[in-house]
């Protein structure tokens, strides 16, 4: 596997996990779970 | 405000990913061919454990990666196709769900389909069956999948008498499959048997095999016209210096029109020999050998 195709593919990963997070903290940011 | 940054973010970290990807599709094209042939694990026990519980689940994940490898391979424009991952698929889904009987009766028909429509191994479909069987013994229609396999692709016809002559002794068998038995033991490859044998497969409730069976049964048609048209062929011969053709014995008023295959194309006829066969462009081609008288 061609190093660049493994960096485009990872950095595509790391995005995706970054816009999950940052939706979920901004939903969660709202709860009180107390 | 932070919302705003927050939303600002999700945009540009989506747009961003997308760009990547597409940079990745430009510049690495043919490689996402390469990676989906491949299995990471290939051990059905090893599978067993990782799923933790959802054998069920990831049996119908194997089951969707089998059908996508066979037709994926099968409408490919490569000639070479490689269907070299359907058999593990399919042994992986049927480890995972052992009475999974979809997965190994289309299986089965997949793995027997010669080349280019399928890897032509009918020794590995015969050997998914069997799993099936030691799964659920009594299962008729895995007897009579091995005898079909038998029959059509390795026309082993001793063999396909014997499992025709099992899945009549299983309980609830329908009663056509012992005179199946019988006629493949006494009259080898005949038109008749295989008639009966497709008209059976054209009832199942699965589209896909009505099809197949509904196309076998014009092949055997296309045979029989063949035979029929022969001798009219060949009832009278060409004046010197002619070739046979459709329109000369039109002509003579041995026929009313250039015969069609059940298909609607025209039959071909060979200018010297009087041959008659399926045209080139037929879609019926090409006809079952053992099928020839």
């Amino acid at each position: 596997v061609p190093s660049g195709y493994l960096v485009l593919t990872a950095g595509y990963g790391l995005l995706y996990i970054a816009v999950l997070l940052i939706l979920a903290t901004l939903i969660f940011s709202r709860r009180d779970f107390k | 405000v932070k919302t705003s940054v927050a939303i600002f973010a999700v945009v540009a970290c989506l747009g961003t990913a997308v760009a990547l990807q597409i940079a990745r599709d430009r510049l690495y094209a043919g490689h996402t061919r390469a990676t989906e042939r491949i299995l990471y694990v290939r051990s059905p026990q090893a599978v067993k454990r990782l799923v933790l519980g959802f054998d069920a689940l990831a049996a119908d994940v194997y089951w969707i990666r089998a059908i996508q490898h066979y037709g994926g391979e099968r409408l490919s424009s490569v000639r070479a196709r490689n269907y070299e991952l359907l058999y593990p698929l399919l042994e992986l889904t049927t480890a995972l769900d052992p009475y999974f009987r979809v997965a190994y009766r289309f299986g089965a028909i997949f793995l027997s389909e010669p080349a280019p429509g399928g890897p032509g191994r009918p020794e590995q479909a015969v050997a998914l069956l069997q799993k099936g069987i030691a799964a659920q013994p009594d299962t008729w229609e895995y007897y009579h999948d091995i005898a079909f396999v038998n029959y059509w692709h390795v026309r082993d016809f001793q063999a396909a008498a014997e499992w025709f002559q099992r899945a009549a002794d299983r309980p609830g068998a329908p009663n056509w499959l012992r005179p199946m038995a019988a006629s493949m033991l006494s009259a080898g490859p005949d038109r008749a048997s295989a008639r009966l044998l497709w008209g059976q497969i054209l009832q199942s409730d699965q589209e896909w095999l009505r099809k197949t069976a509904a196309r076998s049964l014009m092949q055997i048609d296309a045979l029989d016209r063949i035979d029929q048209l022969e001798p009219v062929v060949r009832r009278v011969s060409p004046a010197p210096g002619e070739a046979y053709s459709w329109d000369a014995l039109i002509r003579r008023r041995l026929l009313r029109g250039i015969p069609l295959d059940p298909a609607g194309t025209p039959f071909a006829i060979d200018p010297a020999t009087g041959a008659v066969s399926l045209d080139r462009a037929s879609p019926l081609l090409p006809l079952p050998e053992a099928m020839r008288r």
